[in-house]
């Protein structure tokens, strides 16, 4: 992602059209990400790529929806509402967590932009990890981020410019081993706020990265949308 | 669900009715919902199980991609993004997601994939070729069939380079020389059509 380390592609008009078509894997999709992250232009290409593809989509057939599935959504809703949360059940939905962490993290990250309500006081201050967010424009300053091991959440001050249509994701990254994809950042008062679970406690000298994704977070495992911010984890 | 009108062009009160359950949607309008999924989830569940290729598991990822909607739709705007390519693409990222999680679906041969014919454009489809959409379909159009095959089949079903060769079992080689011949043709087109 150093612009020293910028590949040389032998067309990287097409590069940007098969990051964007999804084609790439391995070693020439690392390349293609590199060179996203280093060079804005190139991040524009993709992006400018990303959207005449997804007029394919007029061309995709339509097929019924199977009965019953707009009842069991709205159940569903229905039931996280009730439970005092529209966020617990889309949580869920990422299938990763025991139901008792899963409302956990909802009812710290379940407000909606604009409500009044702001992160919970943190239990336990000590334990937190803190990192100055460097912002790859190179011209804000650094801005904090604190890492929440009892919640498993990071926190940072909002709001953050997250572009239209895209999700503004949350890596781990240490020496030696791929990202590990943590969670979407949400607004939650004036900060914002993105699920860091893992195997196991974050620990200080791990880099938090975040990268701008597709919706929903990349739809890889691995980084895809250009590097905005990062910083060490070290202790408060 | 009634089949949407069949129209020549895109129908602007039908985008106008789509964005505008899509915003209401976004601010927790449960009756927008219904109206949105209605709209779209014909649509949808197309894009997923083409990528799927397995019913059941794309009629889990439908309900969850829906519950995202639900969630997200607050984030839509109007003014920068097409409704339904929005919608789209959440479903199309949701489906490979679930495709590469659990490593199915990836050796289907082509020809065993069931054909899925479609009648005609629905409302949704010419609401999208005519949101200036129409030049990359014109230049989709000027490739060569191998060309247009392989590209379209990693847009639609989700695939690499790697997976494309091997269902369609020519060299890796060969199908990255197709499809990037494929991409200079299409950005040599749609430069000169802007």
């Amino acid at each position: 992602m150093h612009p020293n380390e910028e590949p040389t592609l032998p067309d990287p008009d097409v590069a940007a059209a098969e990051l964007a078509l999804g084609v790439l894997d391995g070693e020439e999709r690392a390349i293609a990400l590199r060179r996203q992250f280093a060079d804005p232009a190139f991040a524009r290409e993709v992006q400018q790529w990303r959207d005449h593809f997804a007029t394919f989509f007029a061309r995709s057939q339509d097929r019924a929806a199977p009965v019953g599935v707009a009842e069991r959504v709205e159940a569903q809703l229905d039931r996280t509402m009730a439970s005092g949360s529209a966020r617990v059940g889309l949580w869920r939905s990422f299938a990763l967590a025991s139901s008792l962490v899963a409302a956990t993290l909802a009812a710290v990250m379940v407000v909606r932009p604009g409500d009044p309500q702001t992160v919970a006081p943190v239990s336990a201050l000590e334990a937190q990890l803190v990192a100055a967010m460097a912002l790859s424009d190179g011209k804000t300053a650094p801005l904090p981020a604190y890492y929440d091991p009892t919640r498993m959440v990071v926190r940072m001050p909002g709001p953050m410019p997250i572009p239209a249509g895209q999700s503004a994701q949350l890596w781990a990254v240490t020496e030696g081993h791929r990202p590990v994809p943590l969670g979407l950042f949400h607004v939650v008062g004036n900060t914002v706020v993105a699920e860091a679970r893992t195997g196991q406690a974050i620990a200080a000298g791990t880099t938090l990265v975040i990268s701008f994704e597709p919706l929903g977070g990349s739809p890889t495992g691995r980084p895809t949308g250009p590097f905005v911010a990062s910083g060490a984890l070290s202790k408060i | 669900m009634d089949r949407p009108v069949i129209r020549p062009a895109a129908d602007p009160a039908a985008r106008a009715r789509l964005v505008e359950a899509l915003v209401a949607t976004g601010q927790e309008d449960r009756a927008a919902f219904r109206t949105l999924y209605k709209l779209t989830s014909s649509k949808l569940f197309g894009v997923i199980l083409r990528i799927c290729n397995n019913r059941q598991a794309a009629e889990e990822v439908l309900s969850d991609v829906y519950l995202t909607i639900w969630r997200r739709a607050g984030a839509f705007e109007p003014g920068r993004a097409s409704p339904i390519s929005w919608l789209a693409t959440i479903a199309r990222n949701r489906a490979i997601d679930w495709r590469r999680a659990t490593g199915r679906a990836l050796y289907t041969p082509l020809d065993e994939v069931p054909e899925l014919v479609d009648d005609q454009p629905s409302a949704i489809d010419t609401m999208l070729v005519d949101e200036s959409e129409r030049a990359l379909h014109l230049c989709v159009d000027l490739l060569d069939e191998r060309q247009r095959a392989a590209i379209r089949s990693a847009f639609f079903d989700g695939l690499t380079y790697a997976e494309i060769a091997e269902r369609q079992a020519v060299p890796l080689g060969t199908m990255k020389s197709w499809v990037r011949r494929g991409l200079i043709r299409l950005k040599d087109c749609l430069d000169a059509s802007e």
